[in-house]
């Protein structure tokens, strides 16, 4: 799994490529805490949640809005993302096990939201590549 | 005709700063660009005018798509964007508000001048910085309870009044007297009021800031005069939004829109210009979301306010009464308002949606303050770090030729991911620093991200909203002390 991030005027974009969707998945999340923060980022408590959504693309916009959220509410940096995913017809759903950094033990500003915005989600011939623009 | 091509895009200048790119496809009406030539070779680097051309197609949508002269690339509509579309038949966009609900600026005036300030710069710099929260993760200025919250998002700025951190006057010079009464509380989610909770009073990150800065040029003094400014003062100016409870709830809508109308929404060039229907439950559950969130960025902006005034008392040792520390005016750049336009000779009610576009309302408007009646509206422009602001007044052209809008800032020409690597935070900070400019900041890669050469020239934004006469030049100010996340 691999991410970068990539130019936008005004924003952020995290760009991820992986051999499997999961890994995609984990692979922008892991970019959108590099977008927060230069620090090494390591350790930290263990969080999961399990959220649903009709469409991949909504719920890449769900999984990282949920990590925004929980971001605030426990203050913490989501880092060392497991992803699990299943597809049931219409309906997806997704697994997050993550570790949270203590904000406080880190420099970091914000990013405010996730958006739709150019989201690419591209199966690839070496696997998957995902593309977000996040609002700073 | 003189005309302006980008590979896809064909513009026509149809005055001076006023090019137009003519209604096709999906367009249901032109868009109109105000810029220079040289701010449209800028504009043109980046999808503002792919966005601004999907904007025109958004139903219900009157005269014209606009941009500013600062426009830049958004999403879903541009920043920068100004689009009207009918209240009754049209449809009001979360994507045409943005994400940071009612991020806006205020400036408060003081009897103070800069020589009172010299000598104080790094002592004042490190007292703001303590006392108002800036960054993630540093909570608010106050600890609120959910039932504080509820009523935040219910009276906006009337619950800092009531609990003694604002007076009459501060509502009275601040856009809608800082309350949307449209607000239902109950229409914003439990997420996003717990997002809330610990940001009562803090700036965030990106380019949010709080600036002390002096007035060092007039160009009205009649205006000047109206608005208390005069060469050398000392004035503030903040600017923030409504933190992460509004991030989420533009966040909550743009699903809803999404789940409940697929189909419109299929019809769109993109997710982002997400709309629900004027007159539909979710629309007015938006927009009695969005007013609530509204009314949380003033009360925001008015306990930061609190905290400066603190703070100067502090370092001055005079009461800020004493001072003179008063609220000039507080407008929103991120926000879409029922307002009366007159269209085809007619009055008719509009969601006017602002995104990264600032209300700049004329003498007799009567949405106005009393004392800013017979003057024209406020507005405040700021520039990038380190470099000059701008005080305008609502100009006479601007109900015609832009819904009564003006730009809001410098608007970014340089990505924040090239900035880093171009800009080192040491250094800015050290040629800050020669210029008698203090900043401190949470982080350094805000420092890098938000570098002078990362903007567009903000005098040249500046003139050309005065030239039209959308927007006229009250008066120039220089930084002086910085805070920022």
């Amino acid at each position: 799994m691999q991410y970068h991030l990539r130019d936008h005027t005004a924003d952020i974009a995290v760009e991820s490529t992986a051999l499997t969707l999961e890994e995609a998945f984990a692979g922008i999340a892991e970019g959108l805490a590099s977008a927060h923060s230069d620090d090494p980022l390591s350790g930290g408590a263990k969080f999961n949640f399990t959220i649903s959504s009709e469409s991949i693309e909504s719920l890449l916009f769900d999984f990282l809005a949920t990590l925004i959220y929980e971001r605030d509410i426990y203050n913490v940096l989501p880092i060392n993302h497991t992803v699990q995913i299943e597809q049931k017809k219409a309906n997806w759903s997704l697994s997050s096990v993550y570790h949270g950094v203590p904000i406080d033990s880190i420099i970091s500003r914000e990013i405010k939201a996730v958006t739709y915005s150019d989201m690419a989600i591209e199966r690839m011939p070496s696997g998957w590549r995902i593309y977000v623009v996040f609002d700073v | 005709m003189t005309t302006f091509e980008t590979e896809n895009i064909s513009l026509n200048q149809i005055g001076e700063f006023m090019w137009e790119i003519p209604r096709s496809g999906d367009m249901l009406v032109p868009a109109r660009i105000l810029a220079s030539k040289k701010l449209l070779d800028q504009i043109s680097k980046d999808k503002t005018l792919e966005q601004l051309k999907n904007t025109a197609s958004l139903p219900g949508i009157q005269k014209y798509a606009l941009c500013m002269p600062d426009g830049h690339q958004g999403y879903g509509f541009p920043v920068g964007g100004v689009v009207a579309t009918d209240a009754h038949s049209g449809c009001i966009s979360p994507g045409g508000v943005g994400y940071d609900i009612n991020c806006g600026v205020r400036m408060i005036t003081t009897n103070l001048s800069y020589k009172d300030i010299l000598g104080k710069e790094q002592s004042l710099s490190r007292l703001l910085f303590d006392k108002v929260p800036t960054g993630m993760g540093h909570g608010g200025i106050l600890n609120t309870s959910s039932r504080d919250i509820e009523d935040i998002l219910s009276n906006g700025s009337e619950w800092a009044l009531s609990h003694g951190y604002a007076i009459s006057k501060d509502l009275d010079h601040c856009e809608d007297g800082g309350k949307r009464t449209d607000a239902d509380h109950t229409k914003v989610s439990h997420k996003a009021k717990q997002r809330g909770k610990n940001q009562v009073g803090s700036l965030g990150s990106g380019n949010h800031f709080l600036e002390v800065q002096r007035v060092s040029e007039i160009f009205r003094e009649d205006v000047a005069n109206s608005y208390g400014l005069s060469v050398d003062q000392i004035v503030i100016l903040i600017h923030t939004g409504s933190r992460g409870l509004g991030h989420q709830t533009c966040s909550d809508y743009l699903r809803k829109i999404e789940i409940e109308h697929a189909d419109f929404l299929t019809q769109l060039p993109d997710k982002e210009l997400a709309a629900a229907p004027a007159g539909s439950e979710l629309a007015n559950d938006y927009y009695a979301a969005m007013c609530a969130c509204i009314n949380f960025a003033w009360n925001n902006r008015q306990i930061i306010t609190y905290a400066t005034r603190m703070a100067f008392e502090e370092i001055f040792q005079n009461s800020w009464e004493n001072l003179d520390m008063n609220l000039l005016y507080d407008v929103s750049h991120n926000i879409a308002k029922k307002e009366v336009h007159i269209i085809d000779g007619h009055p008719r009610e509009l969601f006017v949606h602002r995104k990264g576009a600032t209300r700049a309302f004329p003498i007799g408007r009567s949405e106005l303050p009393l004392d800013f009646i017979n003057v024209g509206q406020p507005v405040f422009i700021p520039g990038s770090m380190g470099s000059d602001s701008y005080i305008l007044r609502g100009g006479t052209k601007s109900l015609d030729l832009t819904f009564g809008s003006t730009a809001h800032g410098a608007g970014r020409i340089l990505s924040r991911t090239k900035a880093k690597k171009i800009f080192n935070a040491s250094e800015i900070l050290k040629q800050l620093k020669e210029k008698n400019i203090h900043v401190i900041a949470t982080s350094d890669a805000t420092i890098s991200e938000e570098a002078p050469g990362v903007y567009k020239d903000v005098s040249e934004v500046v003139n050309i909203s005065d030239f039209l006469g959308i927007g006229d030049k009250v008066a120039r100010t220089f930084p002086i002390v910085n805070i920022k996340g």
